[in-house]
């Protein structure tokens, strides 16, 4: 297979570990059928309806019924359909499965992933479009990874359902398409770990992001390459405090001395924050500029095409910031 | 009123002073301020009359060329309007001087502007900022430290050199027989060695020759002069028509020296030099080799004239004798043609009919 | 006189309400004294269902708990010592200090913790009795009337019922919900009334009369045994506050005077007499327990404090 998808990538990762691991189960609503976004299409005909477990629209029942199957030894992948809904399930994520391992003294450990997905794509409006990734970052307790490529997704997966601890892999409907070519060495689960990944190099700007603005930060850089700007882009890749090592990111700023955060979530409050926040700990005598951050507008998710469009970073957005950035 | 582009220069430079306050009057051609640039110190003046508006880059600004650096305006109290313009040709390209803000003594600044100034020495209440809201970034304290250890022609001398280091280059020297020379400049104590050389030069490189294929002004032969000041080597430009009488290529050279010497320069005195001269015999240097300008095809290096023998048919005189050496870019000339330069500069003084004086 | 097997296992079901009874005192004592940091929420008169539950029960089945849970806790067998050290945040207490009173933790007995988010572990123990579903073991879930309002409960409940889970649900009902009376609650007088719809057996049984419980929680245990879930209902009494330090201005005199005639632990008591057991006997126990908790007392209060950790 020279390519894969986003979507068959993780269908892969699933499949994957289960095949290793009877203890890893999925549930969620529909992944029997194979889901709305058919990520886990397949895996009820290969590893059975026991493994592959439909539920009811529950979502925090089936959070906390996974968090209380992984204390007992199980790896439960839970699908939660739209990260939307992943508000209904915060109180078994965060008082529960978060605290388990710090309140017992590392007796009981709770290996749970939860698969979630964020983002706007084509109108899902305001229920279905959300991206919540700093709430759970701001729990200790939980790793949170959003990658951006099909390579990525897979080796997101296969790490999460390594780790002994709750792990949120924040998927990106936008991504599920994506056709990415397929490195021999992602066939590797092992060693794999979330680490900032350089995207693309330059000495002006460092663009810092993840999940699919990864694509508009690096169609912006090559924008601005045709003005003489040469833009470095970062993939964060891992967002946690467990898993988030700046160090890379901060020696590219006191490189480029610039840095624009590029996050599809909303601006205020957003991990935009926690990342510029970091590089100035981190590089605070190489900016030669304010970190700027770019999100999305301080808005719930609009409907209308346009609206939905101008709701967004753009293209644009970036250039324009970055333009700002070296004034 | 913008800074003019100046002669090689598109950097602009650091406004040293200005010599007008707002609101006084302004005729075309008064001097409203001079201007540190890459090479010298240059007066930049007035082209339309009317009263000094606002002054949009202090005393220190580091200003690009094209720059709006004040308004001049019809009446003296024309209101000039002083918000920041959008972002376009029409605005100042600096901002306020940190100094207008600095009476609590903080300068606003980048962290990597901080971290630059400190280590480069430079006090950062002297630089000015050129970032949004007249922030000083790092660009403006490299610029400074540029120019306030050396001058910012030490950075020119450096890009000079490199470029010409870069480019192939050879060498040819002459010694050159002037023993005919010595009474007639005897005569004129106005004139030295170094005008009489110049005007063999622009007699030997009329426009078309090989190492001056297309000239660049109509004013005659531009002749880079290597000149020593205080603040290190400058290379302003002396526009030689071959016609010119020695005085007053004196003349000339010695207004243009001491305006180089003051750090006076004007504009026409910053051009691009066809040929770099350099004379070190009064240090007495037998020989040398001197530097091009990038933009120069040929550079030409004097050394001292002094007594020397001859020999011609068995017989051994005395007389007077100097080396000149030229350096030439290989990509413009070869060797031949640059013999043959020294020929025609070796023939002019030797065997001329005589230098062109405007007396006598 | 000679004691009966039954006799000798009554006592020790004595014992173990008792110590429970006299842990709780402690605590409140100690509490007027200014010694636990935090909040403190007491099981007085739930003494009868924490240890009837915990008697239908073995080793391997997991038991979960709500924000009242030292009963439980001590019911399945936890050292008093190292509860009390957590409740009083010491270092060598069970969780290190982290948790306190509404995070007690102890997989070491089955126990696999205590929340303070009203029906919080509800859910833990549908996944937990799934996960060991081929041990042999159950899961337990206790938890107040208050919860049966909460989504998560009705959640759980279709859950249980539609994967068929061998979970018991314990649903101790003291009438209160924190602060108010279960009328302005919920239009359902019962908790256990909504598992019905579900399709979950349950059972509605006084739980201040241990030998009761003990038969009714055997009878629920075995049926989840079998492979389905149980509602249990226990009514059980509120001797103390809602929290320790409540002044319960919202019970009527009467009503607490009323409350402490259904107190489990006398009641137990009563039964003990009542089958031939001397009082003496009764008192031996009492005083030993006494003393237990007294030197638990004094080297709980000795123990050290947690150091915080680096970074």
């Amino acid at each position: 297979m020279a390519d894969w998808t986003y979507a068959e990538a993780l269908r892969e990762g699933l499949r994957d570990a289960m095949a290793e691991d009877p203890r890893v189960i999925v549930l969620g609503e529909d992944v029997a059928y194979g889901g709305p976004f058919g990520v886990t299409r397949g895996l009820k005909e290969a590893f059975g309806s026991e493994r592959v477990r439909n539920t009811p629209i529950s979502e925090a029942a089936v959070v906390g019924f996974a968090t209380g199957a992984a204390l007992a030894g199980y790896r439960p992948v839970v699908e939660v359909m739209f990260m939307d809904f992943l508000t209904l399930t915060l109180d078994m994520l965060v008082n529960q499965a978060a605290k388990y391992r710090y309140l017992a003294q590392d007796r009981l450990r709770v290996p749970l992933v939860v698969r979630t997905q964020a983002g706007v794509l084509q109108s899902a409006g305001a229920h279905h479009s959300q991206s919540f990734e700093s709430w759970l970052v701001h729990v200790p307790g939980i790793s949170v990874l959003a990658p951006s490529t099909a390579g990525d997704a897979y080796q997101a997966i296969r790490w999460a359902l390594r780790q002994p601890d709750p792990v949120v892999v924040m998927e990106h409907k936008a991504l599920y398409g994506r056709r990415t070519v397929r490195e021999p060495a992602e066939d590797v689960a092992a060693g794999w770990a979330p680490r900032a990944t350089r995207r693309r190099a330059g000495q002006d700007a460092t663009v810092v992001s993840y999940s699919a603005m990864v694509y508009t930060a690096l169609e912006a850089a090559e924008r601005l390459a045709r003005e003489g700007v040469e833009v470095e882009v970062w993939d964060l890749v891992g967002l946690s405090d467990s898993v988030m090592d700046l160090g890379l990111v901060a020696e590219a700023v006191q490189r480029t001395h610039r840095v624009l955060v590029v996050h599809e979530a909303v601006r205020t409050g957003g991990f935009g924050a926690e990342v510029a926040a970091r590089l100035q700990e981190l590089a605070f005598d190489g900016l030669d500029a304010p970190i700027e951050r770019l999100g999305a507008k301080a808005s719930p998710v609009p409907f209308s095409p346009p609206l939905e469009k101008a709701y967004l970073p753009s293209v644009e957005d970036v250039c324009q910031a970055v333009r700002d950035l070296m004034a | 009123m913008r800074i003019p582009r100046l002669g090689l220069s598109e950097a602009g430079g650091r406004i040293l002073a200005w010599h007008k306050r707002e609101g006084d009057p302004v005729e075309v051609g008064d001097v409203l301020l001079e201007l540190e640039t890459d090479k010298a110190s240059v007066e930049v003046t007035a082209a339309t009359a009317g009263y000094l508006g606002r002054i949009a880059a202090p005393e220190g600004a580091v200003v690009e060329s094209g720059a709006v650096v004040a308004w001049i305006t019809a009446s003296p109290d024309e209101q000039v309007h002083a918000g920041r313009p959008s972002p376009g040709p029409e605005a100042p390209a600096v901002s306020p001087s940190p100094h207008q803000g600095a009476t609590s003594g903080w300068v606003r600044a980048s962290p990597y502007a901080r971290r630059r100034a400190a280590e480069l020495g430079i006090a950062l209440a002297g630089v000015t900022g050129s970032g949004p809201g007249g922030r000083v970034v790092a660009r403006d304290v490299e610029r400074l430290a540029r120019g306030s250890t050396a001058g910012r022609w030490r950075e020119a001398v450096a890009r000079r050199l490199q470029a010409t280091v870069e480019a192939p280059e050879f060498w040819v020297t002459r010694t050159m027989e002037v023993a005919r020379w010595i009474a007639p400049l005897a005569q004129h104590p106005q004139v030295t060695w170094t005008d009489l050389f110049l005007q063999a030069l622009a007699v030997s490189l009329p426009a078309g020759s090989p190492l001056r294929p297309q000239p660049r002004s109509p004013s005659g032969l531009q002749v880079g002069l290597a000149v020593a000041t205080d603040q290190g080597l400058l290379l302003p430009v002396l526009a030689l028509p071959s016609d010119l009488p020695l005085e007053a290529i004196a003349e000339r050279r010695k207004a243009l020296l001491a305006r180089a010497r003051r750090g006076q320069l004007q504009d026409g005195d910053l051009g691009e030099p066809e040929l770099v001269f350099s004379n070190l015999g009064m240090f007495g240097v037998d020989r040398f080799m001197a530097l091009r300008d990038p933009s120069a095809p040929v550079a030409v290096a004097v050394g001292r004239v002094g007594e020397g023998v001859r020999v011609e048919g068995g017989a051994i005189r005395a007389t007077w004798l100097v080396e000149v050496t030229a350096t030439v870019d290989h990509r413009v000339a070869d060797g031949a043609e640059a013999a043959r330069f020294l020929q025609q500069v070796a023939r002019y003084l030797e065997q001329g009919e005589g230098a062109r004086w405007s007396q006598g | 006189m000679e004691q009966t097997t039954d006799q000798a296992e009554w006592l020790q079901r004595y014992r173990l309400m008792y110590l429970i009874r006299t842990f709780e005192e402690t605590v409140a004592r100690l509490v007027r004294q200014g010694e636990v940091p935090g909040f403190v929420h007491l099981s007085m008169g739930q003494e009868a269902s924490a240890v009837g539950v915990m008697a239908a029960l073995g080793p391997a089945d997991v038991v979960y708990s709500g924000h009242r849970a030292h009963g439980h806790l001590l019911a399945r067998g936890a050292d008093p010592l190292a509860v009390l050290a957590e409740i009083l945040g010491k270092r060598d207490g069970l969780g290190g200090g982290r948790g306190g009173s509404m995070h007690l933790i102890d997989p070491g007995v089955g126990f696999w913790g205590a929340t303070g988010v009203v029906g919080g572990t509800i859910p833990l123990a549908l996944g937990t009795a799934w996960a060991r579903r081929e041990s042999g073991g159950i899961a337990v879930v206790f938890f107040g009337d208050g919860a049966s309002t909460t989504g998560i409960f009705h959640e759980s409940l279709n859950l249980a019922a539609l994967w068929s889970l061998p979970v018991l649900f314990c649903c101790e009902n003291n009438g209160y919900a924190e602060f108010s009376a279960r009328a302005e609650q919920s239009p359902v007088a019962y908790a256990s009334r909504f598992a019905e719809p579900y399709g979950i057996a349950t059972a509605r049984v006084d739980g201040t009369e241990l030998w009761t419980v003990i038969r009714q929680a055997q009878a629920a245990v075995q049926a989840v045994r079998e492979g389905r879930p149980f509602f249990l209902e226990l009514e059980v009494v509120r001797l103390a506050g809602h929290y320790e330090g409540d002044v319960q201005t919202y019970r009527s005199a009467e009503e607490r005077e009323q409350a402490r005639s259904r107190d489990p632990v006398w009641r137990a008591r009563q039964g003990l007499l009542d089958s031939g057991i001397s009082e003496g006997e009764v008192a031996q126990v009492e005083e030993e327990v006494k003393r237990q908790m007294r030197a638990v007392e004094d080297q709980a209060l000795a123990m050290q404090w947690p150091e915080p950790a680096a970074g």
